[in-house]
């Protein structure tokens, strides 16, 4: 029977081959490429100066009569009651302008000499001003980001935070250029989330991100709760705790569900953050996009780009599609993988990212982001390139995309190029893939224990870590997560496994050592 | 002329003819190879093949620290230069590109080698002779042995610019020759394909020197010094993860009578030597420059009557206990020195 089945996969594997060689015709031609990076910045700067805005602000000069005024405010602020008279002075007298006063008190703001309530008063002075002079709102807005990520302070960094989410949340007159110029600093608040360490200020980034619709700020403060690391601003540990329930509970009534995790589900989905960017956004997410570029040898801008555009709404994914077309291959390959990253936030570029499987370049990240994002026509296009006919690369990155995808049209194919296939390294990946699809019959899994022991062992033990949590026999299960976190006698081993669990890490002999003992578990009488 | 002396000589012109056009043909070329794995290399290549496995670019995938450090990979980002694309194909001086398939077998043979003919785009690789007849079709290319060849990876933390504002810079001596040594210092027989770098602790050992004498300024007290001497890049460099640190402990345990008694203590720290990761903005830059000498003073009291001074290294940055590292167990031991009154 077994041999009539495998006749019939290999029957179907090689109609499948024949069949896309036949009926695919001449091969989709690989989409243009241009400049198309220097384009978008160009129209994308074009478009924020057209604003209907009033003119540019202008810095007035470090003796003049504004700055004096400006600092004598921000004093009168800093060393007053908050609810007392001479403070509401301060903000009456500050929302009275000019709007220049806005890059006077920005400098003030970024001054790190200045004492720390001078500049908390810097800051909440130059949202007043935003508040009464829509021209100020985009100075103010980019002033009180930079030193949201710039600060040494985490109170100041707490403070700016905070004030951009009360920007973006306005409401009454102005209120759309006040949000739009909250919006547009996304970017940067995004990138300081990577780096941000401090409980407070990081759960105050967060509440802001959520504000102005961003998952991210969700992820990071339900990231908080479930590792306890508490925002630190209450006095007790208790306090701390519900201070964060709160920052939690009012992203459901803000955003409308039902649920904390009926919202995170439906930002994962793609659902909300649809809302097209305002031009100041649309400039600084092509700003982002072009620290993909090829021309630095290091990656730190990369890594940042790509950390903060995979965070950006659905909107984002449309600009990252027009992307894949541009002249330079670091951007396209990036920019494909921020797609990825996106998962199904991504779906926007689901076209684009089809039409990049012909770029020969591109293809296999291409087609890794349509294994994220999924939809229609996803997993027919994945299993039209993992033919005998393509490159490694391209089917290597197509079987791993089916199995993450969860394709169930993907089994019979997959399980037929196992059998057929002549390199170990795709036949790894293949059983991983039957594996994620729950459909890893008996020589898969032969297949993976025989190479937990050879060069592809880590991968192998990868892929089976996956059965275990899945459709492993629980007393096979248990052996297995005993091998991972015990301490093996005589070995020393004590290390993490490939769940990645916190422990010491294992030397590279005493990883090969548990892979081998985890082997040996196929070989107990039975079994 | 008599007709067997022109038969004779045409005889000869004909041989000479064939012998010449037997020599100019080329042999016949072996079928060209299929690049689809670095096993293959290893059919023609064993010896080398050996060397790069037994290298740390070969586990540059596997390696354990690797995957604790990145999640198992899930963090993406570090596949860009665990598993690269051909580095001929993005361009030497430039990133290099991640790559979606062989990532098991790490910075391997095709990542450093593989070349395609601009025309044809058929694959070879390159190497230090021309034998087109080959069935890798190798190129002598001399972009190998380029320091900006390393960099596309190893600049990441920015050991070529390190090297390119060092003395070894000046002297012509590049990344190549001292972690690509040739064997047996015969250019004939190539160079060493292991690599050694950071995990190899006898290299990691002749890159400093550890010193120690009283302090003239204040004699009660011991003045270390650190020299790097050896790497023409920072000590330590490239991974932001890696850390040297000096211990010490006082020479006769506090309580004993007798020296020989006494058991040693527990080691305490005292200086690190580390290129902090970003996030880390609160902890200085102390790796150390090449030729720098870096002096530490320790004039703990418990240390003047004599102290054992150790440096370690570490792979990792983190102790498993901060407030009382274990070094001998968690660490590498470099160079130690008992300073005596």
């Amino acid at each position: 029977m077994r041999r009539a089945v495998t006749c019939l996969c290999l029957a179907v594997a090689a109609c499948g081959d024949a069949a896309q060689d036949a009926s695919s015709g001449p091969r989709r031609q690989p989409p243009a490429l241009g400049a198309v990076l220097e384009a978008a910045l160009v129209a994308a700067e074009t478009a924020v100066q057209a604003e209907t805005r009033p003119a540019a602000l202008a810095l007035p000069g470090p003796d003049s009569e504004l700055r004096e005024r400006m600092l004598g405010l921000v004093e009168l602020l800093a060393s007053s009651p908050p609810a007392g008279e001479m403070a509401s002075i301060a903000r009456e007298d500050a929302a009275a302008g000019p709007a220049d006063g806005a890059l006077v008190l920005g400098q003030l703001l970024a001054e790190e000499g200045r004492a720390l309530r001078q500049r908390r008063a810097a800051a909440e002075l130059l949202a007043v001003l935003a508040r009464a002079f829509p021209a100020a709102a985009d100075a103010a807005c980019e002033a009180l980001s930079l030193a949201q990520g710039n600060a040494q302070e985490p109170a100041l960094r707490r403070t700016c935070a905070d004030l951009i989410g009360d920007l973006g949340t306005s409401t009454g007159p102005g209120a759309a250029t006040l949000r739009e110029a909250a919006r547009s600093q996304l970017p940067r608040l995004l990138l300081r989330l990577k780096y941000e360490e401090d409980n407070s200020a990081a759960a105050a980034l967060a509440r802001t991100l959520v504000e102005l619709g961003n998952g991210a700020g969700l992820a990071m403060l339900l990231e908080m709760e479930s590792s306890g690391r508490l925002p630190g601003t209450a006095d007790s540990t208790d306090s701390q705790a519900h201070e964060l329930e709160r920052a939690l509970d009012s992203v459901t009534a803000m955003w409308g569900y039902s649920s904390v995790a009926a919202a995170d589900a439906a930002w994962t989905r793609g659902e909300l953050g649809q809302q097209a960017p305002g031009p100041g956004l649309r400039l600084a997410t092509w700003h982002t996009i072009a620290a993909l570029r090829g021309e630095r040898i290091q990656l730190r801008g990369v890594d940042d780009g790509r950390f903060v555009l995979a965070r950006l709404g659905p909107w984002a994914a449309r600009l990252l599609a027009r992307a894949l077309t541009d002249e330079d291959i670091y951007v396209r390959i990036h920019s494909a993988q921020c797609l990825g990253r996106m998962g199904q936030r991504g779906a926007p570029a689901r076209e684009a990212l089809l039409a990049a499987l012909a770029d020969p370049l591109l293809a296999p990240q291409a087609a890794e982001a349509l294994g994220a994002i999924g939809g229609a026509g996803v997993g027919a296009a994945l299993l039209a390139s993992i033919g005998t006919g393509q490159e490694a690369e391209l089917r290597a990155a197509c079987v791993r995309a089916l199995g993450e995808l969860g394709e169930p049209t993907a089994v019979v194919p997959l399980r037929a190029l196992f059998g057929t296939t002549e390199s170990p390294a795709l036949s790894v990946v293949i059983a991983r893939a039957l594996v994620e699809l729950k459909s890893a019959d008996p020589p898969v899994i032969d297949f993976l224990v025989r190479e937990l022991v050879s060069d592809a062992g880590p991968l192998a033990e990868s892929a089976l870590e996956v059965w275990m949590a899945t459709e492993a026999p629980p007393d096979l299960a248990a052996a297995w997560a005993a091998l991972s976190s015990a301490v093996i006698p005589g070995t020393g081993i004590s290390g993490a496994g490939a769940s990645g669990e916190s422990a010491p890490i294992p030397t590279l002999a005493q990883a090969r050592e548990r892979r081998r003992r985890r082997a040996e578990l196929w070989e107990s009488p039975g079994r | 002329m008599d007709l067997r002396r022109v038969t004779g000589l045409v005889a000869l012109a004909l041989a000479l003819w064939l012998a010449l056009a037997l020599l100019n043909h080329p042999a016949p070329a072996a079928p060209p190879v299929n690049f689809d794995s670095s096993n293959r290399c290893a059919e023609c290549h064993p010896a080398v093949f050996d060397e790069w496995k037994s290298s740390w670019h070969a586990r540059s995938w596997d390696d354990p620290d690797v995957r604790a450090l990145s999640n198992d990979f899930a963090n993406t980002d570090c596949i860009d230069c665990h598993a690269p694309r051909p580095v001929f194909s993005t361009g030497v001086g430039k990133r290099v590109l991640p790559r979606a398939a062989r990532r098991s077998e790490g910075v391997d043979c095709i990542a450093c080698h593989l070349i395609r003919d601009a025309d044809t785009g058929a694959p070879g690789v390159a190497g230090t002779i021309d034998r087109p007849g080959a069935a890798c079709r190798p190129r002598a290319m001399l972009d190998l042995q380029r320091p900006d060849y390393c960099g596309v990876c190893h600049d990441q933390h920015k050991t070529v610019r390190q090297w390119r504002a060092s003395s070894w810079a000046e002297r012509g001596i590049g990344c190549i020759d001292c972690h690509m040594p040739l064997r047996n210092d015969d250019p004939n027989q190539g160079r060493d394909h292991s690599c050694r770098g950071g995990h190899d602790l006898e290299l990691v050992r002749s890159a400093v020197e550890l010193r120690g004498k009283r302090d003239p300024q204040n004699p009660l007290n011991w003045v270390l010094e650190v020299e790097n001497v050896g790497a023409g890049h920072h000590f330590p460099t490239d991974e932001r993860s890696r850390a040297a640190d000096l211990f010490w402990r006082p020479l006769v345990a506090v309580g004993a009578t007798n020296a020989d008694d006494a058991q040693p203590g527990p080691w305490r720290h005292l200086y690190r030597f580390r290129d902090p990761y970003r996030h880390e903005t609160d902890i200085p830059a102390t790796h150390l420059a090449a030729g720098e000498t870096r002096r530490v003073s320790l004039g703990e009291e418990e240390a003047r009557a004599g102290a054992e001074v150790a440096l370690f290294y570490k792979l990792t940055p983190y102790y498993e206990n901060p407030d009382h590292p274990d070094p001998e167990r968690e660490a590498r031991l470099v160079h130690s020195l008992t300073l005596k009154p």
